[in-house]
């Protein structure tokens, strides 16, 4: 879809259109439930998150100021739902992890996987900017008015993060 | 997409979720347009016949005939926050103003100001510690387009119209508010827009502090109105492309703006007089509980108590009726409830986790099976279950 085209579904949705925001929703269901999961690393929480943020989503979207932001819009609703979520569920899905943890082991041969639980180790801030970077192929701009920091955090906390990761990854992963 | 996010499985129960979630949002607005259209309807029928006819033959006067002194009357029943704020309201037109306007006369008052060919009459007024009402009318000598915020709209998503606007507001020194929702209403004709212009008077900022704080029970209020607009499909029409790849007509909208400067001046008391406070000073396990539950002519809210260092926004506060169901948002408030229309005599105060609420309690009520569930188990005996607070209050 053209990005003119995502603006005018937007701007219908503003004004109280849900087939409007469904089609949005439709178009952007996968990034939404994948960036979802890399928070919260579990089918069934990641599809609360994807659900509730499509619920605020449309119950929030008259603050919503400049149509082309959309999709930087609702990525920033889905990081706080998924960042409250993890806290709400923390105690449970550490015991699920434990769980999945002792299933995985025995095919842990993608690099994903390594991958994914090398950022669950990172801090709050460093997570965020490693998963938008990384997996969404987001500009430092786009990080940076997502997350509500400044551009020059955005790179001093990938610089760091990527100071963790090599510590626990390979060298040079994140460098293909 | 980068290669890790390509890798990452997509659950087969996200197209599943994706749907449940729309039907929800279409459920919830479909439930307070058929709320809202079954009480517009017949209060406002009669009325519509009678105008309609004269307007039909004398349409330049017709702005200035309807309704000045019961605004309220005509359009109370067609907003989002909708009550019988004509039975409480003070008109600040005189019956002498309200004849000479009826006639299409021009009136010497404060309270009618025209600019650029805008007429803004403001007739009555209600006030409570919660919100301040106006009733209004907008009168456009060129007149609204035909599509201005949709109002010719078969599909109307709200079943009331609005109008934007850019304002100023203050109660006094120092203190001025952030009033942001649209004025809502109906047109009645091409030129006139009739409406109420709700102000939350939760949401006065005292500029010394940067803090809300409540306002004083008698206060000089200033509204200035500088913008009123509206979208228009003034763009022409366009092809676009379904996420499925088919294709769909659409039309590009533009927003039409009418400028200039509307100041009035009024000297408010609140109307607290009908207002309840029962106290209830019940604290659950959690350390949360419920100081108070207060009842308007209009809403109904609760104070809460929270354990130290978290606020009442930790929580989420659910309000339902004697019959055991949810009570609607009063406007855009997640703390206050609108009563109208629903038995409020007896009512059951809850104060959920936040998230537990949002992610799991509420879809006992939302889910399309509600009316089958309630049989057996309503939304407050749900809520009575899981809540970390509650009380049940009777009021007089």
């Amino acid at each position: 879809m053209k990005e003119d085209s995502i603006e005018r579904w937007v701007k219908k949705a503003i004004r109280g259109n849900v087939d409007a925001y469904g089609a949005l929703v439709e178009l952007y269901k996968t990034y939404l439930y994948k960036t979802a999961w890399l928070y919260v690393r579990n089918e069934d929480l990641a599809l609360d998150v994807v659900q509730e943020s499509i619920l605020k989503g449309f119950r929030q979207i008259k603050t919503l100021r400049e149509e082309k932001y959309f999709k930087t819009w609702m990525t920033r609703i889905l990081i706080n739902t998924a960042k409250d979520m993890l806290n709400w569920q923390k105690p449970l899905v550490q015991l699920e992890k434990i769980q999945e943890t002792a299933l995985q082991t025995q095919n842990r041969v993608e690099e994903k996987i390594d991958l994914c639980d090398a950022i669950g180790k990172l801090s709050e801030q460093y997570q965020s900017v490693v998963i938008l970077k990384y997996f969404n192929d987001m500009k430092l701009s786009e990080i940076a008015e997502i997350l509500q920091i400044p551009e020059g955090s955005v790179s001093a906390y990938l610089f760091r993060a990527k100071q963790e990761l090599r510590s626990i990854l390979k060298e040079g992963y994140l460098y293909e | 997409m980068s290669k890790w996010m390509e890798k990452i499985p997509v659950s087969e129960s996200l197209d599943q979720v994706v749907e449940n979630s729309l039907n929800q949002l279409k459920f919830e607005q479909k439930r307070q347009r058929r709320r809202r259209w079954a009480v517009a309807g017949s209060a406002t029928a009669a009325a519509f016949a009678v105008a309609v006819v004269f307007f039909g033959t004398h349409p330049a006067l017709a702005a200035k005939l309807p309704f000045v002194g019961h605004l309220f009357e005509q359009v109370e029943e067609d907003v989002s926050y909708s009550g019988k704020y004509s039975e409480k309201a003070e008109s600040l037109i005189s019956e002498e103003e309200a004849e000479q306007l009826s006639h299409g006369k021009e009136a010497d008052s404060s309270y009618v100001q025209t600019s650029n060919g805008v007429t803004v009459t403001i007739s009555e007024v209600y006030c409570n510690q919660y919100a301040l009402y106006l009733a209004m009318q907008i009168y456009s000598e060129e007149g609204f387009p035909e599509d201005f915020n949709g109002r010719n709209m078969e599909n109307k998503n709200y079943g009331y119209d609005t109008i934007g606007y850019y304002n100023e507001t203050s109660y006094g020194d120092n203190l001025f508010g952030v009033s942001t929702e649209p004025i809502e209403g109906y047109f009645e004709d091409e030129h006139t827009f009739i409406g109420i212009y709700r102000d939350d008077l939760q949401r006065v900022i005292d500029e010394r502090t940067d803090e809300f704080v409540p306002i004083p029970e008698s206060f000089t209020y200033k509204l200035t109105f500088y913008d009123f607009w509206g979208d228009s499909e003034g763009g022409g029409e366009f092809k676009t492309l379904k996420p499925d790849g088919t294709e769909l007509s659409c039309v590009d909208e533009e927003r039409k703006h009418y400028q200039g400067e509307w100041h009035f001046e009024m000297d408010i008391h609140q109307d607290n007089s009908q207002t309840q406070i029962i106290d209830v000073e019940q604290v659950g396990d959690a350390g949360v509980g419920i100081k108070e539950v207060v009842k308007t002519p209009y809403e109904v809210t609760a104070n809460l108590i929270v354990p130290e260092g978290q606020t009442s926004d930790d929580y989420m506060l659910v309000i339902c009726d004697a019959d055991g169901d949810i009570l609607p948002y009063q406007g855009d408030s997640t703390f206050l409830y609108n009563i109208y229309q629903r038995n409020t005599d007896k009512v059951y105060v809850f104060v959920c986790d936040f998230h537990e609420y949002l992610s799991e309690l509420k879809g006992y009520r939302w889910k399309g099976d509600y009316e089958e569930k309630k049989k057996e188990k309503t939304f407050a005996e749900y809520l009575s279950e899981h809540a970390l607070a509650s009380a049940e209050v009777t009021f007089k």
